[in-house]
C-alpha cells in the first residue's frame, strides 16, 4: 500500500486492550483520509446521542495519505463528538506528531472507553502500551513534554492535555509538540473524561510512495506556486498577525465582545511591534516551507523570560481586542498560559469577554468573577479560574452558550456563538458569505470551514462577479464551494495556509503520485461534498436541527460600529434567505437535511 | 580540507524538509529519523542545531570501522561502502556529531549527495549550504 500504512490502532481504555484494524477500502475510495475517516468512524463507533464526556464517545487522531511525506504541509486531525456543541468535531494540529504516527505504523489511533485512573498511551517502535499517568496528572502541557521526553527519549512526539482537559473544560484543546494545538470544540475535555493524559509516539518505519519522480515534480510545483504568492509571503513575513490591518479596516476585528470600536493602532499591535518586541526564530511545522510560527521571548516587564510561540491573529483578536488587552508582553504571556493550561484561546477569549460584559450589565458581581475589559491582571486570573473551574469559571468552562443560559436564564444577546461554537476573530457582520458559512459549518461557526471573504474582497469568484462583502445575494453558493474545498483538503490532511497558492490539480497530482488514486478536480470537490453530507447526517442523528441551531447571536443583529462594513447587521430574514440558497445549492431540503437523491448521487444512500 | 555542509542556525525554521529530502534520496521513502542529518532544538525551540557529518580531517567513523568500509581520500567527502558495511553501529556510536544513522543494518552518513546535496537544494531558507573545512 502506497502513502497509507493501511492500519488503524484501536485502544480501549476500559479494558486496557489494543488491536489493529485495516483501513476499510471504501473509506479510502470515498473519503481519502483524516476528516473523511473521522466522520465514518464516529458514525459507526459512537452510539446515537452518546454523552460526549462518557465512555461511549470516541476520540481519534488521524493522518492523511500524504502525511509524513514532503508534500506541503500535512497536519494531524483530531475527531470526536464535541462536548461543547454536541456535534461532529474535527480539529487540526501541525507539528510532528501525526507524521510520527505513520512512521510508527498507523494511519490513525482511535480511543474508546474510559480508564479508571489517569493513563497515557505509548506507541514506541512497534510496541503499544497503556501506562499509569498518576505523576503527569495536574501538570501543564510544557511540564508534560519534559517529563515524558526525559522518560521515553527526546525523539518521542507527544500530544497531551493540560489541566483544562483534565477538568473537562468544554473547550480544552489537545496540544502537541508543544506550541501546536487542535484547538476547537473541546477534544481535550474528551481526553480528560477518558482519564487519558497523553499519547507518546516514535517510529522508525518509512512512508513509501508509488511514484517518486512524479511526486518530486508535483512537490516542486506546489512549492513554486507558494513562493511568489502574496498570501504566502505575508504569512512567511508576518505570521497570521499579518491579517490584523485588513481586519480592522473592514470591520472583522472583534473589539470589546464584538460590541466596540476602539482598541489599538496597528502600530501598537501589528506585526512590526511583535517583531521588535517578541519574535526571534521563524518556526515551521513539519514539511512546511512557509514558517508562519515565531518562537518568541519577552524581554521586559513582569513576564520577562516567557518563551513561547507567536501570538496568533486569533489570540490577538479574541484575547486581545475582544478584552481590550493591548500590551504585547502580556498577550505573549496569556498565549503561553492558555497553551500550558490546554485551553482554546478563541473560546476562552469569548467567554471572558462575555463575563466582562455581563458584569457591566449587572448580571454578575465583581466578587463572582473579577474580569474587566482592559484589565490584564483580571484576564489572567480569569483564564486560570476557567481552567481550574473555580467560582464562576466553573460556569464559563461550559462555553458561552451554556454560561449565558445559566447566568441569564436564556441564550443571551451578547453571548456570541453560532451553532454553539464561539465565533472567531472574524466578525460575521464584515461578510455575508462568512455568515452563511458560520450558520452551516459542520463543527459550528468557524472561519476554518470556508472563508468566502477573499472572493468578496476580490469581487470575483470562479470568473463571475461577486457583490461586496455585506451584499447577501449570491453568497451561499460560494460558502458551499469553499466548504467542499476545505473539507477535501482537510481529509488530505493539508494545512489551510497552502490553500491560497497551491492549485487543486497540484494536490491531486501529489495524491496520485503517492497513492495511485487519480481524482479529477471535480471528483476532489465531490470528496469534500460527500464528507460534508456525512457530517450533516451525523449531526442530524445527534439532534441538530436548523431551527434550533442555525441562529443569529443577538450581537449580530446590532449594527457593526467600525470599518468598511460599519452599520451592517442581520435579521432572521437574512438568515432565512442565506439558508434557502445554501440548502438549494447543496441539494438539501428546506430544513437542511440531505435529500435521498443527493445522498444517492454521493454514494451515501 | 573536505567539502561539508554548513548550517546557519538563525535561518533554520525546523521544517525538516532537509531530513525528508535526505531520507527520500537514501531510502526511497520518508522518515526524518532515518536521515543522517538531524535538527535539534536549542533554548526551548528559540534556536536549532544540525547534527550532521563534519567531514572530519581525522574521521572517527573511519578509525573505528572494523570492516574498513569507510574511505576518506584527501579533499574528498568521507564515504561508507555499503558492500563492506556490516551494520555493527560502531561508527554511529562514536561519532560525536550524531552524523550517522543505521537503517536495515547499513550505516548511512552525509556524502553530500556526491556533489549536489538534496537538503541544500530543498532548504526553503538557505540555512544549509555547501562549504568546506571541519
Amino acid at each position: 500500500m502506497w502513502g497509507y500504512i493501511g492500519k488503524l490502532l484501536v485502544v480501549d481504555l476500559t479494558w486496557r486492550t489494543s488491536r489493529v484494524i485495516p483501513v476499510p477500502q471504501d473509506w479510502i475510495q470515498g473519503f481519502v483520509g483524516g476528516k473523511g475517516f473521522g466522520v465514518r468512524l464516529l458514525t459507526d463507533m459512537i452510539p446515537a446521542k452518546a454523552d460526549p464526556l462518557g465512555p461511549d464517545n470516541v476520540l481519534a487522531i488521524l493522518t492523511g495519505p500524504l502525511t509524513g511525506t514532503a508534500a506541503p504541509a500535512m497536519r494531524g486531525c483530531v475527531v470526536t463528538k464535541s462536548p461543547l456543541t454536541g456535534m461532529f468535531n474535527d480539529s487540526y494540529f501541525g507539528g510532528e506528531f501525526s507524521p510520527e504516527l505513520k512512521y510508527a505504523g498507523y494511519d490513525g489511533v482511535i480511543v474508546r472507553g474510559v480508564s479508571d485512573k489517569p493513563v497515557y498511551v505509548t506507541i514506541l517502535d512497534g510496541e503499544v502500551r497503556i501506562d499509569d499517568a498518576g505523576d503527569l496528572w495536574g501538570l501543564d502541557t510544557y511540564q508534560t513534554y519534559k517529563v515524558l521526553k526525559a522518560k521515553l527519549g527526546k525523539d518521542v512526539r507527544v500530544a497531551c492535555i493540560g489541566p483544562a482537559g483534565e477538568n473537562r473544560v468544554k473547550f480544552a484543546c489537545v496540544d502537541c509538540d508543544p506550541h501546536r494545538q487542535a484547538g476547537r470544540g473541546g477534544s481535550g475535555a474528551v481526553m480528560g473524561s477518558k482519564n487519558l493524559k497523553a499519547f507518546a509516539v516514535r517510529g522508525r518505519g518509512l512512508v513509501r510512495v508509488l511514484d517518486q519522480v512524479k511526486l518530486s515534480e508535483a512537490i516542486a510545483q506546489a512549492r513554486q506556486a507558494m513562493r511568489p504568492h502574496p498570501a504566502i509571503t505575508e504569512l512567511n513575513e508576518m505570521g497570521t498577525v499579518g491579517g490584523v490591518g485588513m481586519a480592522m479596516e473592514f470591520g472583522f476585528f472583534p473589539i470589546r465582545n464584538f460590541g466596540g470600536d476602539g482598541y489599538a493602532s496597528t502600530a501598537e499591535v501589528g506585526p512590526p511591534a511583535h517583531a521588535a518586541r517578541l519574535w526571534l526564530r521563524n518556526k515551521a511545522c513539519f514539511g512546511c516551507p512557509i514558517a508562519c510560527g515565531r518562537m518568541a521571548v519577552s524581554r521586559r516587564g513582569r513576564y520577562r523570560g516567557t518563551i513561547g510561540d507567536i501570538v496568533e491573529y486569533e489570540t490577538l483578536g479574541m484575547v486581545g481586542a475582544n478584552l481590550l488587552v493591548k500590551d504585547l508582553e502580556v498577550l505573549h504571556y496569556l498565549n503561553w498560559l492558555i497553551d500550558g493550561l490546554g485551553l482554546d484561546s478563541i473560546t476562552t477569549g469569548a467567554c471572558l469577554a462575555y463575563a466582562a460584559e455581563a458584569k457591566e450589565k449587572g448580571l454578575i458581581g465583581q466578587a463572582d468573577f473579577p474580569v474587566s475589559f482592559g484589565d490584564s491582571a483580571s484576564v489572567i486570573s480569569g483564564v486560570e479560574m476557567i481552567a481550574r473551574r473555580e467560582g464562576l469559571g466553573n460556569i464559563l468552562a461550559e462555553g458561552v452558550a451554556e454560561a449565558s443560559r445559566r447566568i441569564e436564564g436564556h441564550d443571551g444577546a451578547f453571548a456570541v456563538h453560532i451553532q454553539g461554537l464561539e465565533t472567531p476573530a472574524w466578525d460575521a457582520r464584515g461578510s455575508a458569505g462568512l455568515l452563511a458559512s458560520y450558520l452551516t459549518g459542520d463543527r459550528g461557526g468557524c472561519h476554518m470551514r470556508g472563508f468566502p471573504v477573499s472572493y468578496e474582497l476580490a469581487g470575483k469568484w470562479r470568473g463571475k462577479p461577486v457583490g461586496d462583502p455585506v451584499e447577501r445575494a449570491g453568497k451561499a453558493p460560494i460558502a458551499v464551494w469553499e466548504q467542499n474545498q476545505v473539507a477535501a483538503l482537510d481529509t488530505l490532511v493539508s494545512c489551510d495556509f497552502t490553500r491560497p497558492a497551491v492549485p487543486i490539480p497540484v494536490y491531486c497530482r501529489m495524491l496520485e503520485a503517492v497513492t495511485g488514486t487519480a481524482l479529477s478536480e471535480e471528483e476532489f470537490y465531490e470528496v469534500g461534498e460527500r464528507i460534508l453530507n456525512a457530517s450533516r447526517i451525523f449531526n442530524l442523528r445527534e439532534g441538530w436541527t436548523q431551527t434550533t441551531r442555525a441562529r443569529l447571536p443577538g450581537r449580530f443583529r446590532e449594527p457593526l460600529s467600525f470599518g468598511t462594513a460599519k452599520g451592517n447587521c442581520y435579521t432572521d430574514e437574512d438568515v432565512r434567505l442565506l439558508l434557502r440558497d445554501y440548502n438549494e445549492t447543496r441539494g438539501w431540503d428546506a430544513e437542511g437535511r440531505p435529500t435521498p437523491e443527493t445522498l444517492a448521487r454521493l454514494g451515501l444512500a | 580540507m573536505r567539502p561539508r555542509l554548513v548550517f546557519d542556525p538563525s535561518l533554520c525554521t525546523g521544517c525538516r524538509i532537509c531530513q525528508l529530502a535526505c531520507s527520500f534520496r537514501l531510502h526511497g521513502g520518508y522518515n526524518p529519523a532515518t536521515a543522517p542529518i538531524g535538527i535539534e532544538d536549542r533554548l526551548e525551540g528559540l534556536g536549532a542545531e544540525a547534527t550532521v557529518c563534519r567531514q572530519c580531517a581525522r574521521p572517527y567513523c573511519l578509525m573505528v570501522c572494523p570492516g574498513k568500509a569507510v574511505a576518506a581520500a584527501d579533499g574528498e567527502v568521507v564515504v561508507i561502502d555499503p558492500d563492506k558495511c556490516n551494520g555493527c553501529g560502531l561508527c554511529r556510536d562514536y561519532c560525536p556529531w550524531g552524523g550517522i544513522t543505521i537503517v536495515e543494518r547499513k550505516a548511512y552518513k552525509c556524502d553530500l549527495c556526491l556533489g549536489k546535496p538534496a537538503c541544500v537544494a530543498e532548504c526553503p531558507t538557505g540555512a544549509l549550504r555547501l562549504g568546506e573545512g571541519s
